[in-house]
Formats: C-alpha cells, structure tokens, sequence
C-alpha cells in the first residue's frame, strides 16, 4: 500500500488503517508514526488493472455491460463499472444486487463501496463520497448538491483551482454559468456535471460486447460434478434455441461462462461449420469440452452464449437427403473441434505442374463453397508421394535412360519396365531449382515407383536421383 | 444343402449381420470384377462392415493402398455422400488417387496426430449416415475398438475400409491381402496398367470351413467402358464352385 517515488506515499488503505487515521496521500513516514507496525506494500497499477478486468469478466454475472473503471485521480482507487439497467429485477431490486454483489466481494475479501444511481458520473460520486447504496431515480440533484468537487472525477488541478474560488461543493457549481467555467478549466467541468445529472449521455463500453443471445442459469448452491454441469447445459440449450429460432438465427460458435465462486471465471468455446439449431448436437459437442473444465470451489452460475450466429432459415430438404447432410455436419463438427478444423482438408488441383505443388489443401468450409469439380492432370500420379524426395543409389547406362538398378531403403530394386522421361521444369521465378526427368519404374516384383533425375541429362555427374512416389 | 443354408441365415440375423438381417438383403457394392464378386456372399463388398486390406509384403504399401482407394473409389459411385480418408500420415496424392478412378472432389482427409483420436473419429464416421464409404489408414486396433467399429458401421450402413498395418482385425468381414504385380504394356514398351495379386484371406459366411480359405485373383485395374474397373485375369479353380455355393445359399 505504498508507492516509491521521492517520497513514499500511501497509495491506498484498508478499513483497519482507515479507522486507525490513515488516508491515501499520507507519507509513509508518518503512517508509520501513527502505526508502527504497518504492512506495506508496494504499488503495482498493472496487476491492480488485470485483477479488476478478471473481477469485471466476473461481474457479467450481474449485468453483460461490466467494465473496469481506472480513473484514479483524486481518490486513489479505481472501481468497476456495472450497467445494471433491465438487470436488477432478476435480483429482485437495484437494493438487493448492491447487496449481493457487496456481500460477495467482501466473502472474497475484497473492502467494497458501491453505490447505484441515474448515471454512472453520479454512481461513481456516491460510492466514493456519498453514504453509498441507491440514489433513488430523480433525485440525484439533490444527493450530489452536498459532495465536494472531487466526485465530479476532477484532477486535482482542477480540484484546487474550484476550492480557490470557494467551489467547493457540487451543488455550488448548479447556478454558476457555464461560459467563464470553461473558459477557466476547460469543458470538462461542464461534461463531467452534465454527465452525472444525466444532461449527457456517458456510455460504458463492456469487455465483451453484449449479446442478446445469451442464457443464465444460477445456482443457490454452488455446483462442481461435471454431470451437474451438463445436465445444466441441456438445460440452457433449448431456452437458447429458441432465443435464435425467433430471429431465424443458427449457432456458429457457442460460448460457455463458467463462474466460480472465487471470483475467476472459464469460457468454454465450440464452433460449428455451419448455422445450427440442433441443441443435441450441439451439447455433444459441448460435452467434448467439459471433461477439461475444473470446477475449482465450485459453479455458482453458468452462461450460454450464441456468440457468433448466422441466418438459418427453415429446411426444405427432403426428409432423407436433409438427415444425411444434417448428420454429416455434425460429424465433421465433432471432429474438427476434437481434432481442430485444419486437420479435416479437402483437395483441388494447383496451378502448379510440380508434383509437390500441384494439390491445394482446402478447409472443409471452401470446398463447400466451390463445389466445381476441377480437372487433374492426365498423367498418371502415384497415390503416395513422398514429402521429401529420398535419395537412391542409382545405376543407369546412359546419362539420358531410366536406371537398371537401384537402391532404396537398403532393398535392392532390379528394373523390368520404364517410363518416361518426362521433364518438369523446375519455377524459376520462384528459385532455382533445376529441371526434373521423371520415370516410372516396375521392378521385377511388380513393385512401382517414380523416381527421378535431378537436372538435365549429364548436368550433374554423378548424376542424382530421387525416389518421389510410389505407385498402385 | 437348403438346411444348413437356412440355419446359417437364422444364425446371421440372430447376430445381426450384414445380408442376413431378418427380411432385409444387405446392400452390397460390387467390386466391379463378376469373377470375384460371385464369390462373395453379398456379391460385393457388404455396406455396414468392416473390410480389412492389407499388403502382402511390409514394403508394398503402393498396392494396397492402391487397392483401398480402387474400393473407396467404388463405394463413391454407388452410394451418396461424402467419402472420408483417415490418416495419420501425410503422404497422400490427391491426383494419384483420381488416377485409380477415386472421385477426388467428394473426399475428405482427416488427419489425427494420435492413433486414439483415429481409432475415435472413424467411429464417429461409420456412424454418420452422411458418408459414402470410410478408409482408414491404422496401425492395429485393440480388439474393443474394432468391434466398436464394426457395430458403428452395423449400425449405419456405411461400409469401413480399414487399410491395416497392424495385426489382423477379428471384426472385420472379408480381409484382403495386396500384392504388387508384373504388369503387361500392349508391345512391350513402358509399363501397363495395374496389376495386383488379390487375396481374399477370409470372408464371413463363405460355406463351413471356407472362411479362412484363401481365395486368389490376379487382376490388373485399367479403364473401361463403364469407367476405372477391376478385371480378374486369373483365379484359382475355386471361383466357380465358390459361385455356385453363394446361390446355394
């Protein structure tokens, strides 16, 4: 609780020390004069900042619009932002979340004032000035009117220069015109007073953007068997289809919050290769991913988002045919998110005539899309091509015949037919690699290969040859 | 023998089988050869079962591989749907597999980095009414995850390739053994179409004791008339006795 600078100062206190004369802003000398037995610790604005952006990705229990509010001028301690709007009914009151939310951080040992007003400048006000708690709707005129300037979110700067001028309580600014204000301090004296009485409108921007596609479901006793947490899923699932159904909307991706009760929170993500409403398939994948989820002290709530969706009209399939390609993209689903979606490729033909860049590999989704079925070459390919040519011990009469003998793998091949050559040219825009003469081989067990010689006939001596292929 | 046949049809639909399920005659996919399709009880490959395709010798994975795809090839032009290749390795050439007659545009490779997740997404395929036909590149299965297997493709209908290094699968329904074959160019010059030595090691329902009989075919695979077809050259005196015994039953 204590800042390094040329002079140490107290950065902030808890409720001990504040009872004990302590405030923020007192140097560490004389802290410890008032207490000499005082545990200090040193400032850390990052880690302070990362623990609020975890405690506000825990508050979207309360409200999706949660945000973490790091505006420390004047009091020295940052908060939380909660846009409890349409949300305290669910609580049973704008009283009765303050309560819980309160009660909650203090179990996590967490000092809390909270308060709940019109607007978010009057909310930050009264929880750090004012008694805290709700300021009733229209009346925050008034509860503001006694609170100094510095509820206004002021610097201090501006702070000083009001108190010089006898401003000291807000209430002192509402009859005051606003030209010479401005003039003085700049607009913000005038922003941050409309701001609070709600003249202008001041925005939170949540973490995540908020979805109206989205389920909750709480628990009175906090849950941690996996089988608890599934039958919880499939308990959300429908409610969320039908969510999408009204908007003829189908899943993409599916988010699932996992609040614990220490305050840290899980997502857990499947997505989909196209629109879906199936809750069945959709929670087999799901429970794909459950088997990693620790439950840690236990669930108090879980959270089922639609976070990616896309139109999904209704099906004019055949019965037959739909179910097949129903169950089909349920499959390829299963596997891509086991396997990842990048394992699952689809091959077309490359503009490219050299063996190891003649195929493009596709993801299931674009070989969807581009269903033209493309030519391939007419030459005969092997099935299996090597990804790095090996080198063989070659013998051949001449520098431009395919070989006699050759050695492969420690196996003496004896060659009985031959094909070829047929020469492709190495790119030469994209380096220099020479030409290749390409040979189809049957040794004298029926065994077939496609090797190769590196570069034109007697460019390389000895000449160097490759095994690239096996044939059927 | 209408007894034995009888009582071995009881047997099979008892079990559940392939082609002997009560009053519903399985759906075979011909292999394209008369001479080896009249040997098989389904005359063809049975759809809802595992085939087993192995190479004869350890270095002559072209062949059977070859072989895999030939099948996998046929089970696309007789069945809708998608046709999935499982491997683990990535040595696959897509223009290699349309060159055995593999309709390239409607297959799908998966690629699992552990055998454990192989063994588990061909399951999830055979299970997928929306797949033509299954190849499957394994190194062995324990045997609970081969019969696993086989009931998924049971279940289903979709036939299962299983491309097999390993040691031999008890699930499976027929078991084919591939070996590379001198192949024969019209004039001599430059090598002719494929040729394999085609073995079928085992057939479930073949007559009593004929199941683990060896069956041999040399075939050579070329295009044809009706598209990329297998043709048997030569097979040993079995065949036709072996025909003959199918229609008994």
């Amino acid at each position: 609780m204590a800042e390094a600078g040329a002079q140490r100062r107290l950065v902030a206190v808890n409720r001990a020390a504040e009872r004990a004369g302590l405030k923020p802003g007192m140097s560490v000398a004389d802290a410890l004069a008032i207490r000499p037995g005082l545990k200090l610790a040193p400032h850390e604005p990052a880690e302070e900042d990362a623990l609020l952006g975890r405690l506000a990705e825990w508050c979207s229990v309360y409200t999706p619009f949660a945000a973490p509010d790091l505006w420390r001028e004047g009091t020295g301690s940052a908060g939380l932002w909660l846009d409890i709007s349409g949300c305290d009914h669910l609580w049973g009151g704008e009283a009765a979340l303050l309560d819980d939310l309160i009660g909650r951080l203090d179990r996590l040992g967490f000092t809390a004032r909270a308060a709940v007003a019109d607007t978010p400048g009057a909310a930050w006000g009264w929880a750090r000035f004012g008694a805290g708690g709700v300021v009733a709707a229209g009346e925050t005129r008034e509860a503001l009117a006694p609170l100094p300037v510095s509820a206004l979110r002021f610097s201090p700067e501006i702070t000083l220069g009001l108190a010089r001028l006898g401003l000291r309580r807000i209430g002192d600014l509402y009859p005051l015109a606003r030209g010479p204000l401005a003039a003085r301090f700049g607009s913000v004296v005038g922003r941050r007073l409309d701001q609070a009485l709600g003249a202008e409108e001041e925005p939170i921007s949540p973490l995540r953007p908020p979805q109206s596609l989205q389920v909750q479901r709480r628990f009175v006793t906090p849950i941690g068997r996996s089988e608890d947490v599934a039958a919880a899923v499939r308990f959300l699932l429908p409610r969320l289809m039908q969510l999408l159904e009204r908007q003829q909307l189908g899943v993409r991706r599916l988010d699932l919050s996992v609040f614990r009760v220490d305050a840290s929170s899980v997502r857990l993500a499947v997505g989909t290769s196209r629109p879906t409403r199936d809750a069945n398939a959709l929670f087999r994948l799901m429970a794909l991913q459950l088997d990693k989820l620790q439950a840690g002290f236990g669930i108090e709530s879980l959270m089922l988002a639609a976070s990616v969706a896309a139109p999904l009209a209704a099906r004019q399939q055949d019965m037959e045919e739909g179910d097949a390609a129903e169950c089909l993209s349920e499959m390829l689903d299963s596997l891509g998110n086991r396997l990842g979606f990048n394992r699952i490729q689809a091959f077309a033909p490359a503009g490219s005539h050299l063996p190891e860049r003649s195929v493009r590999r596709l993801s299931t989704e674009l070989a969807a899309a581009t269903a033209l079925p493309e030519p391939w070459p007419d030459q005969r390919r092997p099935p299996i091509l090597l990804s790095r040519p090996e080198s063989v011990a070659v013998t051949a009469p001449l520098p431009d015949a395919p070989p006699l003998l050759f050695r492969w793998r420690q196996t003496l091949h004896r060659v009985r037919r031959a094909e070829g050559p047929e020469r492709l040219e190495g790119e030469w825009w994209r380096d220099q690699n020479p030409a290749r003469d390409y040979y189809l081989v049957e040794d004298e067990d029926g065994g077939r290969f496609w090797l190769y010689r590196l570069g034109l006939p007697g460019e390389f001596n000895p000449a160097r040859w490759f095994v690239h292929g096996l044939f059927a | 023998m209408p007894d034995l046949a009888q009582l071995r049809a009881r047997i099979g639909a008892l079990e559940g089988l392939p082609s002997f399920a009560a009053g519903r005659p399985a759906e075979a996919v011909p292999l394209g050869a008369a001479a080896i399709d009249d040997c098989l009880p389904w005359g063809g490959l049975a759809a809802g079962g595992l085939h087993e395709i192995r190479a004869e010798k350890a270095d002559e994975s072209g062949a059977a591989l070859g072989f895999a795809a030939y099948l996998l090839g046929r089970l696309a032009r007789a069945r809708r749907g998608r046709l999935m290749w499982l491997t683990l390795s990535d040595h696959v050439h897509a223009p290699g597999l349309a060159g055995l007659g593999l309709p390239v545009e409607r297959l799908l490779l998966v690629r699992p980095t552990r055998t454990a997740d192989l063994l588990w997404a061909a399951e999830e395929c055979l299970r997928c009414k929306g797949v033509a036909g299954l190849l499957a590149d394994i190194d062995g299965a324990d045997f609970r995850s081969a019969r696993r297997l086989s009931l998924a493709a049971r279940g289903s209908g979709v036939p299962g390739l299983m491309l097999n290094r390993g040691g031999p699968l008890g699930s499976a329904l027929t078991r084919w053994q591939v070996g590379s074959a001198a192949s024969e160019a019209p004039g001599g010059v430059g090598v002719g179409a494929w040729r394999w030595h085609l073995a079928l090691t085992r057939c479930r329902f073949m007559a009593a004791g004929e199941e683990d009989r060896s069956l041999q075919w040399l075939v050579e695979a070329k295009h044809a008339k009706g598209g990329f077809s297998l043709v048997a050259l030569s097979g040993d005196g079995s065949v036709g006795e072996a025909g003959q015994r199918r229609r008994a039953g």
